[in-house]
């Protein structure tokens, strides 16, 4: 599903160039659940946004489901993006001014779904998050991990084959963090591929598999084994 | 010490001055530019209504003048007069002697000569009763008023009309020679008085006593024919309802039975109203109305509440923003107080700011422009009205000081600790206290877009309507004397001779200039229920209708075949026609024409033309005969059908042929397309300033809607970016950022549409032809207000659409 080859990322200023990115490879096939860790300014927020389309690669190709994406205009960028990423951040990032059901509802309006697919899908995401008595909520009404459950939510709505996120559980206890973990194995138990941000091993271990990040280059690619003891939540 | 203090003080506002303008350079900018529009706009239109509203109120007792006008009515033709018949004044002034001052003015244009061969037209020549000095004292410059109008060809001039005649020389007991025909009268300069200001409903530049009438023209003593001004003094305690009962009376009991047919009604109008209230005819110059300056004042009070918005939305807005990032960094307290402190100096601040810089703008502007444009006071004769100065300037600083205090105490009951709890309260009115702001601005604007498209619509209605008569090639000679309408004929044969000229006809009356139109009796003597009416009447040449293009409905054209033609023969328009019903044609007619003495002209009417408006648009096409006018009295244009082309060449051509007909006097040459629109003159000057000052605040107000944008990319630029990482398109973001404007341009619609609907309906009533300003102008207005949203906003979409999401959605 995505294949990153030699991906550069650099910032230039007058006479440097700083690297924040340097020679990425990296193959994540449709399903996986890639977990990549690193310390902070290592370049995992810049490589998720790579990924997600956010971002351009200063050099290198990225085949996204077998598309050339570094060749394409912003415009088919973003419509590759709306169709088929979700987006989850560590600061929910959910709109202040809209409630709880018009911020699930906002990405199916940009898909261009129409009203009664658009309800039906909405509920059925509020019914599955236990949600529903919350739908007419206003974001600043809401504890961290419920705002998170929404951006999760909003993320996930429009089904895309991809979920990306950074950090999820950065502002969360580990409680709130836990169910959210929950919800993400179960979404890739059904199908769907998610890459995730973390510092904490525990989340790392919902994961199949673990990037390690350090200075913009990846230090160590492995396979979550299987026989480690998960956390009974 | 005390120096010291005011030097420290000074100092400290000036660096906090500059402190705002470098932090802030837009939001200042916006400001002191939309206050500085604002308050020069709003000056020169209160000035403007103080202007017009101080006519003639400069003269001692003021309140006791009034000026003796007359209403008529013949035959269901009402008719409000300027003027008074000139024998009146004599038998009133028997009956009330003591109890009130009366004076004449006969205004009577001719050509004055001072050196041999120099002849000048002059329009504001009167003759005066000497009781005139008494109602209007004037201010002498030379001279004495003691017995200056006294005897006969004495004469008062100007003060620039004596610099234009003399020059430098005392013209104190000098002469001036006034050409009347065969005759050359001499008046003897016995005062110079200051010219007429401009605030009085006055206009004359000479005053020439009136027992010279006696002398050289006997027959102006007449109950019809000329009229005068007459004005009235009276006494404080005078009862001004029983002076005009005696007046009414004196008028029954004396006028000529001819006269009182006409059912003369005697109204005294206040001096002091004339100028905003009288439309009659024969004024001395046009005068304006009430409503007219009153939407002026209004226009201004607008531009400087929308530019007084503005500077409260961008001051609010910009203060809740430095209040919160106080309130974020947790260090309230004093830090707020002192904060508080600092707004309300930066406030007043910028107003003085802009204060000052308006009225420096204005001293600059006034004279080359402002002056021009609303007709009236230079700077210095404002300066020296000091009270109005001191006034105005009271006013502004009042206004603006309130302006100055809102922001503060707005922000004041803002409250940092919402701004990090994220209040729920907080997003249910959010904002709505500067939407209802901003739709106020747009509500004002739409209104006035569409009232300015209403006036030039209705103007370039009036001026482009087919008047049912050519007249883009027509130009007008007007006859300058007895030699010129005498010897008309072979003018016309000279300028035949000129190849461009389609067509020449004399006239007695000019097309579309309404004033030019004498009223005369008209009978039927087949139908004896339309005796003696009083209708306009056109004395023409053969050659009349055919150079105008005027189209016959039945009958015939007059004819040089038909020798009779000149004295028996009639056409009249189809509202005349319809007026009379039946075939009219062959009909027997009478017309009574004043040459002096009463000439009754009988004929038949032989034809009938299509009504064309030789009157304005204000008015229905009335009755009109049409007669081939041989007496020499009332020829008094030469009208000339030219060529498309060159006008410039064809009138040096026409000007030549006429400076060897007549070497006395210059041409006087009248375009009949300027004739016309100058009927329309008030509605052009009240377009252009209308025009102006629309432009100048929906520039304010774009400037508020471009700050406010500004503003609001600030506050929306994270949510924008969110809105992206969803999937939204340059199309969406375009519709979220407009989105903010939907209700605010609705209201805008719902409350001005209806306004202007009413108000619009109301003014066209004023015009028997009337434009249809419809639905579509509605949507213009709509569309002209959503352009000038769209381009305030410009940049800030931009700057929405090409946001990089990742930069404003970094997790800190
Ligand atoms: N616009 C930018 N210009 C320059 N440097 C940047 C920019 N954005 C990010 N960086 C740098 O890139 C590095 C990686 O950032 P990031 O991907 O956010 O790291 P991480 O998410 O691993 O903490 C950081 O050192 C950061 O300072
Ligand atoms: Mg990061």
């Amino acid at each position: 599903m995505i294949q990153l080859n030699n991906i550069d990322k650099y910032y230039s200023s007058k006479f440097t160039r700083t690297f924040v990115l340097k020679g990425i490879k990296l193959e994540i096939k449709s399903g996986e659940f890639v977990t990549i860790m690193g310390p902070s300014g290592a370049g995992k927020s810049t490589l998720l946004n790579i990924i997600g389309l956010l971002d351009q690669p200063s050099a290198g190709e990225y085949l996204f489901m077998e598309e050339p994406v570094h060749h394409f205009k912003e415009r088919k960028r973003s419509e590759l993006h709306k169709h088929h990423i979700g987006f989850v951040f560590q600061a929910y990032h959910l709109i202040d001014e809209l409630t709880v059901y018009e911020n699930i509802e906002t990405p199916l309006l940009y898909k261009g779904i129409k009203g009664k697919q658009r309800k039906a899908m909405v509920a059925e995401i509020l019914d599955r998050f236990n949600i529903v008595a919350k739908k007419d909520l206003f974001p600043e009404q809401l504890s961290g991990g419920q705002q998170q459950l929404v951006g999760v939510a909003r993320a996930i709505v429009g089904q895309p084959k991809l979920l990306l996120a950074d950090e999820p559980t950065g502002n969360l206890h580990s409680k709130q963090g836990q169910v959210i973990m929950e919800l993400f194995k179960e979404l890739n138990a059904e199908g769907m591929t998610i890459i995730q941000v973390t510092h904490s091993d525990e989340n790392a271990q919902y994961g199949s598999r673990i990037v390690q990040l350090v200075d913009g280059m990846i230090r160590s690619d492995q396979a979550v084994l299987p026989a480690h003891p998960k956390h009974e939540g | 010490m005390k120096v010291n203090l005011n030097r420290g003080l000074w100092n400290h506002s000036l660096k906090i001055a500059i402190r705002i303008f470098r932090q802030n350079p837009i939001f200042s900018g916006i400001n002191v530019i939309g206050l500085v529009l604002g308050i020069i706009s709003f000056s020169v239109l209160l000035l403007y209504y103080v202007q017009e509203t101080s006519y003639d109120d400069h003269f001692p007792n003021a309140e006791n003048i009034y000026r003796i006008t007359i209403n008529s009515t013949e035959d269901g033709s009402y008719q409000e007069s300027a003027r008074s018949p000139i024998p009146f004044l004599d038998f009133y002034h028997e009956a009330v002697g003591s109890e009130l001052v009366l004076a004449r003015m006969i205004p009577w244009p001719g050509y004055l000569k001072y050196q041999a061969n120099q002849k000048s037209k002059e329009n504001q020549f009167v003759f005066a009763d000497p009781e005139i000095l008494d109602i209007f004292p004037m201010e002498v410059r030379q001279g004495s008023l003691e017995n200056s109008l006294q005897a006969p060809f004495q004469l008062i001039i100007t003060q620039s009309k004596a610099l234009q005649y003399f020059g430098e020389q005392n013209p104190i007991g000098q002469t001036l020679s006034f050409d009347e025909g065969s005759d050359e009268l001499s008046f003897t300069v016995t005062a110079v008085i200051e010219d007429n200001p401009f605030n009085t409903h006055l206009d004359f530049d000479f005053i020439a006593s009136i027992k010279s009438l006696d002398q050289f023209a006997p027959w102006y003593y007449s109950w019809f024919y000329p009229t005068a001004f007459l004005y009235a003094r009276l006494e404080p305690e005078a009862n001004l309802s029983s002076l005009e009962k005696v007046a009414q009376d004196v008028l029954n009991t004396n006028a000529k039975p001819g006269y009182l047919d006409s059912n003369p009604e005697i109204v005294f109008q206040p001096l002091t109203d004339i100028h905003l209230q009288s439309n009659r005819q024969g004024e001395w110059k046009p005068n304006n109305t009430q409503i007219n300056i009153n939407l002026f004042l209004l226009l201004g009070m607008f531009i400087l509440l929308i530019a007084i918005i503005n500077y409260v939305n961008l001051t609010t807005a910009n203060n809740q923003k430095r209040m919160k990032e106080i309130g974020l960094k947790k260090t309230m307290g004093s830090k707020r107080d002192q904060l508080i402190q600092q707004f309300f100096v930066e406030s007043w601040l910028i107003i003085a700011i802009s204060f000052v810089l308006s009225v420096l703008i204005l001293l600059i502007i006034w004279d080359p422009l402002i002056s021009k444009l609303i007709d009236g006071n230079t700077i210095s004769e404002l300066l020296v009205n000091y009270q109005l100065t001191i006034w105005v300037l009271l006013g502004l600083i009042v206004t603006s000081g309130l302006a100055g205090f809102y922001p503060t105490l707005v922000t004041i009951k803002f409250n940092p600790i919402d701004a990090i709890k994220n209040n729920i309260g907080k997003y249910m009115n959010k904002g709505i206290q500067r939407k209802t702001l901003v739709s106020t601005q747009f509500s004002i604007s739409m209104i006035l877009i569409l009232i300015t498209m209403l006036l030039i619509q209705q103007y370039h209605y009036l001026t482009s309507k087919n008047p049912g008569f050519s007249k883009d090639y027509h130009v007008a000679i007007k006859m300058a004397d007895d030699h010129d309408i005498q010897h008309v004929k072979e003018l016309k044969a000279q300028l035949s001779q000129l190849s461009f000229i389609q067509n020449t006809a004399a006239s007695s009356a000019i097309l579309g200039l309404s004033e030019s139109f004498h009223g005369f009796d008209v009978k039927f003597p087949d139908r004896p229920n339309f005796q003696g009416i009083e209708w306009p009447t056109l004395g023409v040449d053969e050659d009349f209708l055919k150079t105008f293009d005027i189209k016959l409905a039945s009958g015939r054209d007059f004819s040089k075949d038909y020798i009779t033609d000149q004295s028996e023969a009639f056409i009249i328009n189809r509202s005349a026609a319809d007026h009379l019903g039946g075939e009219l044609l062959g009909e027997n007619i009478e017309l009574s024409i004043y040459t002096g003495k009463r000439e009754i002209r009988k004929g038949k009417i032989i034809g009938i033309v299509e009504d064309f408006h030789f009157k304005s648009f204000y008015q229905s096409v009335d009755p009109l005969v049409i007669y081939i006018n041989q007496h020499p009295n009332f020829t008094d244009f030469l009208n000339i059908k030219l060529s498309p082309g060159s006008m410039a060449d064809q009138i040096e051509a026409i000007e030549s042929v006429y400076k060897a007909f007549n070497t006395d006097k210059p041409m006087e040459l009248l375009f009949i397309n300027d004739e016309i629109a100058s009927t329309y003159q008030r509605e052009l000057a009240s377009g252009k300033i209308m025009l102006l000052f629309t432009v100048l605040s929906i520039f304010v107000a774009a400037l508020g809607a471009f700050g406010l944008a500004t503003h609001s990319f600030r506050r929306r630029s994270k949510e924008m970016g969110i809105r992206k990482v969803l999937g939204a398109s340059s199309g969406n973001i375009t519709l979220e950022v407009l989105k903010e404007y939907l209700i605010i341009v609705s209201i805008a619609c719902i409350s001005a549409w209806p306004l202007v609907y009413y108000l619009s309906s109301k003014w066209l009533d004023n015009f028997a032809y009337a434009t249809d300003f419809g639905f579509v102008n509605y949507l213009i207005g709509l569309l002209i207000l959503i352009l000038v949203i769209v381009i305030s906003n410009l940049h800030q979409l931009i700057r929405s659409i090409k946001l990089n999401p990742v930069e404003y959605l970094k997790d800190e």
